[in-house]
């Protein structure tokens, strides 16, 4: 693979609370090209998460070595990952997790407030945001006065607002109906052919991975197999 | 202390105690029937230590200020008692002859021949209640230290019969030995501990005391103990025989001190009866017969029928009432009858009516056989201390509590706000198990359980820190004030009865916080619970009005239906359920505020819906309002009683509103309107304050306007609510901040007591808090656009203030408790800085007077100006002014107003000097008596009949007569601009010689002739025929003199006359510092409360930890640093503690402002000035406790990690 934007090689981690023992990871080895939707898949405790938090240096690895956009992203400290962070990545949550005490257009220009954006600068990009995924009458309000899908669309705006370069989503539709998800997806798809960006997604969905362009299954913290989605969609 | 708020101690005991029993007696009962429950409020205790700690620490608080309050009451009644008993010991009474005798304003009282005292000693033989008699010369004189110089200017010569010590402590010395009288030799005397140590003088040493200025040597034969017939004040013990040939008064003496059955202690509490037995033996018979036929009046005998049939006469006046009618029936004078009109109490009730009936002749009358009817004054010395004892303790306890009452009301909130926060935390548990099928009873059941075991412990642990607090305010408080006077210390003392009231008082005061909160947290809706979506204020309770009419019902018979239970549950051979239902009712019908509280309550909810919607509310003010300017004259109802008169206004208008919503812009307009009056009227008075409330109130007032006429159409319901509760908010504010007098004009005067303090700052502090919990939205904005220029820490600021502002009921209730902190703080620093700095004036104090020398002039007067150009010590040059002047307490009324009774004053007759050169300022000058202080004092020295009278004799707006007894001068207030002369009547109590006074002015407040009526000495002289001599004498010395040394030399050189000096600029500047102390040292117990304030907001960060662990993974997910969420913990807390302490700085200050512009009229000096450094340390200390409070909880958050955070598996 030519130039991955995520290049990861024996990435293990193991979680221990001194009565249990689990090895989350065993040994990773993953790369992600540029601009490539994955979707990661499988049953409940195989890892998904581990390996999007360890990717994204939300969580310290035990052994091996991470490199996202060629850098060595746990040999940073964790301001300068944060900071990291803030500037080049994007995140989206199952349950959303926006700040219920801020509106719309205040949760998505956080981002863009903690990477130096100017304040004016910040509402202008934070509400073009909104109107690109479809939200500009519901700028002002907060959280709780949304549904669950304008809600991710919230969190997908705040996700993208900062031009990241990779956009990690752990169940970004697991809260939604069927049809929410897929324009969800569908409005994921769009941003990620306007703007070039990495998705890395973790979905329990068949549906949600099949519309990524490829799906890396795990299971008992390894990677079971890696599948081009566009293959398994040919073979459908 | 035996009384506090007019309650006996021990009856408030016994209630606290019962309704304490009925409260465990009812938790138990529940427990014993619902023991899962019991499990189930208990289980949480152990489940989290640190929380449990804070919960019990927050419960304490009450349990420590009332434990302290009472605790220090005890100890000021207990140094006081003490000091009685021990000074006096087993003297009860001392008798004095009254009537009759031919001097004025002598400190020693007039001789009598010694067969009085043989005549009463037979006459007593009968009387069980005495036993002991000693005839005595007290008289006063100079003593000194040949030794070494030193000298006492005022020592008390005591002769004391050595034959006649039945009765009385014998004399001991230090080691216990006893001494006696009879030991003593010609020449010998024993000298108390007193005066051993003022002159350094034992045993074998010579003293020389001067007698009518000659010299007389005595040598020391034993220092006795202070204490009894030895007295506390440096004292001189001779035998009666000596004594009376020292003073040349054989056969004479002045005084017989009695001592009643039983020890010192318990001698006291015969006193009132042996004070009648007294009185009856020294009533004149033809007086007493005489007094038979008055009482014998048929509208006399009317006014005492009346008088018994009285609700509110208290028993004790009954039973003398009724025996006086049966003793009136009798032909003959008998000795009950004059028992009973000896009593002062009963006699001055029937004084009373009589004048109140407008009975003045007969009134008159039976003041002049009364005063008649006895020589002798029997004064019950022991009980009269004792008394002031209890009064003062209880005053001072009273002051605590009252001004502790902010801090309870703060550890209550603390409590209310960690229940609540409790119930946040298990809320989606308490929803599971409603769903399963408990009742709301049942949760409220859990949290009393729980509650009770935090509180039975706080209460406890509260109340022994609050007596270990009391023993830091007694040793406090005796270094401040025990300076001054080592006789005199304070004493560290703690009652039972008092731990039980604080311990109950508390546990009763956590018990109704507790069950409000237990109630409040019920109120959930089962959906929103289990689902833990946000609170929609729709809560699964909703009775109908004919289901609460049914609970009404219910309630008036719910100890009939325990009845009923119990029987049928026996039937059914239930025993323990009948047990049950029997102790139900038995409770019910025994603590019967219990079913009457059920009543109440009942009928609450019946009427709440009408509260809510406002009319009910603006019903029940206007009737409070009502009934306190028309029935009972007090702020406190007519104040609530408006305020509920806005909310309910508000109320209404809101429900209007929803109906009409064009009626919208009428808050907007009434606001505006209030604040035009306002400004109108601060420009017609020159009133600043108002002006400045007024001005702003009308900018508020437009810019409430403008946005509903243009949503007039169709208002959005936020912003009705947002403009109906903002109306309440703004108006109750104004109408609290605005200075107290401007209601004055329609209410008449109104009566406030300090509660009022805790009332309006509690008032004033929930309105401002109200109206910015309801206005967060726009803080919120402003904070926005502020931080829109702080780059970086914008998005640390923008969730720091947005957090505290979204949870609006949390935040309100911190805010609440940290602005009323603030708010008692600053309003005691700056009238603490007022008082102090208007009292330490020394010139106005004192009327420009540097040293005051008192003497024991009792035989003739002495040539001050001529005996100081004889002195050596001090050059007669360094005096620039010296007066004179006698003191003595007469009975005052004024002339030509009907209705007046004599009551007491003193009078001061001063001489030529004094009325020359004194500078004190008079503050109304009558009528055609000049326009300035020279011309009034002139007019004094001229004309004799001529007087000027304290400010103590004058009623009015912050007048200082207001609440002291004595005589008043009517339809005349202090704040009046001009006066007629008004004409007084005096009477001299010991001559019973009357006269009278023109009054031609009225002196400031606040100096030290505030107590008396100043005139010059000559009418009196006259009248008496004799040069009355003075006994105080003032120095105005010329600048650059050293007071210290000048007012030592005089005592010195004045030795011969007895002459105690003081220094009189120091002791107003040791009065000053001692306000300013006592003043910090109450401060600092009333600062207990921002403990809490402070504990408050390190619950809340601690809470909100646990609450947003997941925010707190995504922001740091998104790039929040570490520090950042730190900050934004610090900033957030910041936020709540500066925005409560500007609240509490602006209110305290305004409230101060007001304060002490409706005394200034009264008391002269004092201006508003703020305590820069005091309140820096205040605000500093608030703050950056708050800051470390919260460090904990930031640096928790700030750690969690992410991942961990975000984790939902």
């Amino acid at each position: 693979m030519e130039d991955p934007i995520i290049a990861v090689t024996g990435v293990t981690k193991t979680y221990n609370n001194g009565k249990l023992r689990v090895e989350a990871l065993k040994g990773i080895d993953l790369e992600v090209s540029r601009g490539e939707i994955v979707a990661v898949m499988g049953p409940s405790g195989c890892g998904k998460t581990t390996l999007l938090n360890c990717l994204s240096g939300l969580d310290n690895l035990d052994s091996g070595e991470v490199y996202i956009e060629g850098k060595k992203l746990h040999a940073l400290s964790d301001d300068l990952r944060t900071d990291y962070r803030a500037r080049r990545m994007g995140f989206v949550f199952q349950h959303y997790n926006l700040l219920p005490v801020l509106t719309s257009v205040e949760n998505v220009e956080l981002p863009l407030l903690l990477s130096g954006t100017g304040s004016r600068r910040a509402r202008g990009l934070a509400q073009e945001m909104l109107e690109m995924v479809g939200l500009q009458d519901r700028m002002n309000h907060i959280p709780a006065e949304l549904s669950g899908g304008q809600q991710q669309r919230v969190t997908i705006a705040r996700a993208l607002v900062n031009q990241p370069a990779i956009v990690w989503a752990d169940e970004p539709t697991g809260d939604l109906d069927t049809e929410t998800s897929k324009e969800i997806m569908d409005l994921v798809i769009r941003l990620n052919k306007a703007n070039l960006q990495t998705f890395m997604m973790v979905t329990h969905s068949p549906d949600v991975g099949m519309m990524a362009d490829r799906i890396i299954r795990m299971r008992d913290g390894v990677i079971e197999d890696s599948d081009d989605s566009n293959k398994l969609r040919g073979e459908q | 202390m035996e009384e506090i708020f007019g309650i006996e101690i021990k009856t408030l005991m016994l209630v606290l105690l019962g309704v304490f029993i009925a409260i465990m007696a009812t938790i138990i009962l529940m427990a014993i029937r619902n023991p899962v429950l019991l499990k189930l409020g208990l289980r949480n205790i152990p489940r989290r230590p640190a929380q449990t700690a804070l919960i019990v620490i927050g419960s304490m608080l009450s349990a420590v200020i009332i434990s302290a309050a009472f605790g220090t009451g005890d100890s000021i009644h207990y140094s006081i008692r003490s000091a009685a008993i021990e000074g006096l010991g087993n003297i009860d009474e001392v008798i004095t002859l009254s009537a009759g005798s031919e001097s004025f304003g002598s400190p020693v009282p007039p001789y009598f021949p010694v067969t009085r005292f043989q005549r009463l000693k037979n006459e007593v033989e009968y009387i069980d209640n005495i036993d002991g008699l000693m005839p005595q010369i007290l008289e006063i004189g100079g003593v000194t230290n040949p030794q070494n110089a030193l000298f006492s200017g005022k020592t008390n010569v005591v002769g004391i019969s050595p034959s006649h010590m039945d009765g009385f402590s014998d004399f001991l010395l230090a080691n216990q030995r006893k001494v006696f009288l009879t030991d003593l030799v010609a020449g010998e005397i024993f000298i108390n501990q007193a005066l051993s140590e003022e002159l350094d003088a034992v045993a074998g040493n010579s003293l020389t005391l001067f007698v009518d200025e000659s010299p007389v040597e005595f040598i020391i034969r034993a220092t006795i103990q202070d204490g009894g017939l030895a007295g506390i004040d440096p004292t001189i013990v001779m035998p009666l025989t000596a004594t009376q040939l020292l003073y040349q008064e054989s056969g004479n003496i002045n005084a017989i001190a009695v001592s009643n059955r039983g020890d010192a202690t318990k001698g006291a509490e015969g006193s009132q009866e042996t004070i009648r037995e007294l009185s009856m033996l020294f009533a004149d018979p033809i007086v007493a017969n005489e007094l038979h036929l008055l009482l014998n009046i048929e509208s006399i005998r009317n006014v005492i029928t009346n008088k018994l049939n009285e609700k509110s006469t208290d028993t004790e006046l009954q039973k003398d009432l009724r025996n006086l009618i049966d003793e009136l029936k009798k032909p003959e004078v008998s000795s009950e009858l004059i028992r009973i009109v000896s009593g002062e109490n009963v006699m001055g009730e029937i004084g009373k009516d009589l004048n109140t009936l407008n009975l003045f002749e007969e009134e008159r009358r039976l003041e002049v056989l009364l005063r008649d009817l006895s020589d002798m004054n029997v004064d019950g010395v022991k009980k009269r201390i004792l008394d002031i004892a209890n009064e003062v303790g209880s005053t001072v306890t009273t002051f605590f509590i009252v001004m502790g009452l902010f801090s309870v009301m703060v550890g209550s909130l603390l409590l209310f706000l960690i229940f609540v926060m409790l119930a946040a935390a298990r809320r989606t548990e308490m929803g599971i198990f409603r769903a399963i099928g408990a009742q709301r009873t049942h949760l409220i059941q859990i949290f009393v359980f729980e509650g009770t075991a935090y509180n039975l412990i706080a209460a406890a642990v509260g109340t022994v820190f609050g007596f270990l607090l009391t023993f830091g305010i007694v040793l406090a408080a005796d270094q401040i004030f025990g300076s001054g006077d080592d006789e005199f210390s304070l004493r560290y003392h703690v009652e039972l009865s008092s731990a039980v009231v604080a311990y109950c008082l508390a546990m009763v005061i956590t018990f109704a916080t507790l069950g409000f909160s237990a109630y409040r947290v019920s109120r959930m809706n089962i959906i929103e619970a289990v689902r833990d979506l946000p609170e929609s204020g729709n809560s699964d309770e909703s009775q109908t009005l004919s289901v609460n009419l049914i609970m009404i019902w219910y309630s008036l018979v719910r100890p009939a239906t325990y009845f009923y239970r119990s029987g049928r549950h026996v039937i059914n051979t239930r025993f323990v359920n009948g047990f049950f239902n029997l102790c139900g009712f038995l409770l019910w019908v025994i603590v019967f505020p219990i079913w009457v509280l059920d009543i109440l309550l009942s009928t609450l909810r019946l009427m709440w819906p009408f509260f809510k919607q406002g009319w009910l509310t603006f019903v029940f003010g206007t009737i409070l309002m009502l009934l306190g300017v028309l029935t009972w004259s007090q702020v406190a109802p007519f104040s609530i009683g408006f305020s509920l008169m806005i909310i309910g206004l508000g109320l209404v208008l809101r429900h209007i509103c929803q109906y009409v919503p064009q009626v919208t812009p009428i808050f907007g307009i009434l606001i505006t309107t209030v604040g035009i009056s306002l400004t109108v009227y601060s420009i017609n008075e020159h009133e600043l304050l108002s002006g400045v409330i007024g001005s702003t109130v009308f900018l508020i007032g437009i810019f409430m306007t403008w946005p509903a006429i243009r949503y007039r159409a169709n208002p959005p319901f936020q912003l009705v609510d947002r403009l109906a509760f903002s109306f309440i908010g703004i108006l109750g504010l104004v109408f609290w901040i605005t200075p107290f007098d401007i209601a004055e004009p329609i209410t008449g005067e109104l009566e406030a007591e300090i509660e009022m303090f805790f009332i309006s700052g509690v008032s004033m502090v929930a309105a401002a808090v109200w109206t910015i919990m309801h206005n967060a939205d726009l803080l919120l904005g402003m904070v926005s656009i502020v931080s829109n220029k702080i780059g970086r820490l914008r998005p640390v600021i923008l969730i720091a203030v947005a957090y505290p502002l979204s949870a609006k009921f949390r935040t309100g209730l911190t805010l609440a408790m940290f602005s009323l902190v603030v708010f008692t703080l600053v309003v005691m620093s700056i009238l603490g800085e007022a008082f102090g700095s208007a009292l330490a004036d020394s010139d106005e104090v004192t009327g420009h007077w540097d040293i005051e020398g008192n003497i024991a002039s009792t035989h003739g007067s002495m040539d001050i100006s001529h005996a100081i150009s004889e002195l050596d010590l001090i050059a007669e040059s360094e005096f620039e002014a010296i007066g004179s002047y006698v003191r003595s307490p007469v009975e005052m009324k004024q002339a030509n107003v009907e209705n007046q009774r004599w009551e007491r004053f003193v009078l001061q007759a001063a001489d030529y000097g004094f009325l020359r050169n004194t500078e004190h300022n008079v503050r109304i000058i009558a009528n055609g008596y000049g326009t300035t202080e020279d011309n009034v004092w002139s007019a004094l020295i001229q004309d004799p009949n001529l007087a000027v009278i304290g400010a103590a004799a004058v009623s009015g707006d912050g007048g200082p007569g207001g609440h002291r007894p004595g005589f008043k001068i009517e339809g005349f207030s202090y704040n009046d601009k001009s006066m007629d002369p008004i004409d007084i009547q005096v009477l001299d109590p010991s001559s019973n010689k009357e006269w009278t006074y023109t009054i031609i002015g009225i002196l400031n407040n606040g100096n030290d002739s505030e107590n008396v009526l100043v005139t010059s000495k000559t009418k009196i002289e006259n009248i008496f025929g004799f040069t009355i001599p003075s006994t105080t004498y003032r120095f105005r010395m010329v600048d650059g003199i050293d007071l210290d040394r000048t007012t030592k030399n005089l005592e010195s050189a004045f030795i011969r006359n007895g002459m105690e000096t003081v220094n009189l600029q120091e002791r107003v500047r040791n009065a000053a510092a001692q306000g300013r102390a006592f003043n910090r040292l109450f401060t600092a117990f009333m600062g207990l409360g921002l403990i809490v304030g402070i504990a408050a907001l390190g619950v809340i960060s601690l809470r909100a930890v646990v609450e947003r662990r997941q925010q707190i993974g995504m922001l740091r997910a998104i790039g929040y640093r570490k520090r950042m969420i730190q900050w934004g913990f610090l900033i957030e807390s910041s936020f709540v503690a500066l925005l409560g302490i500007i609240i509490g700085l602006i209110l305290g200050g305004v409230t101060s402002y007001n304060i002490i512009a409706s005394i200034r009229e009264g008391f002269d000096g004092i201006e508003f000035s703020v305590p820069v450094i005091q309140l820096s340390i205040i605000v500093a200390l608030a703050y950056i406790f708050s800051i470390l409070t919260t460090l904990l909880a930031a640096s928790q958050a700030s750690e969690i990690a992410p991942s961990d955070a975000l984790r939902y598996e």
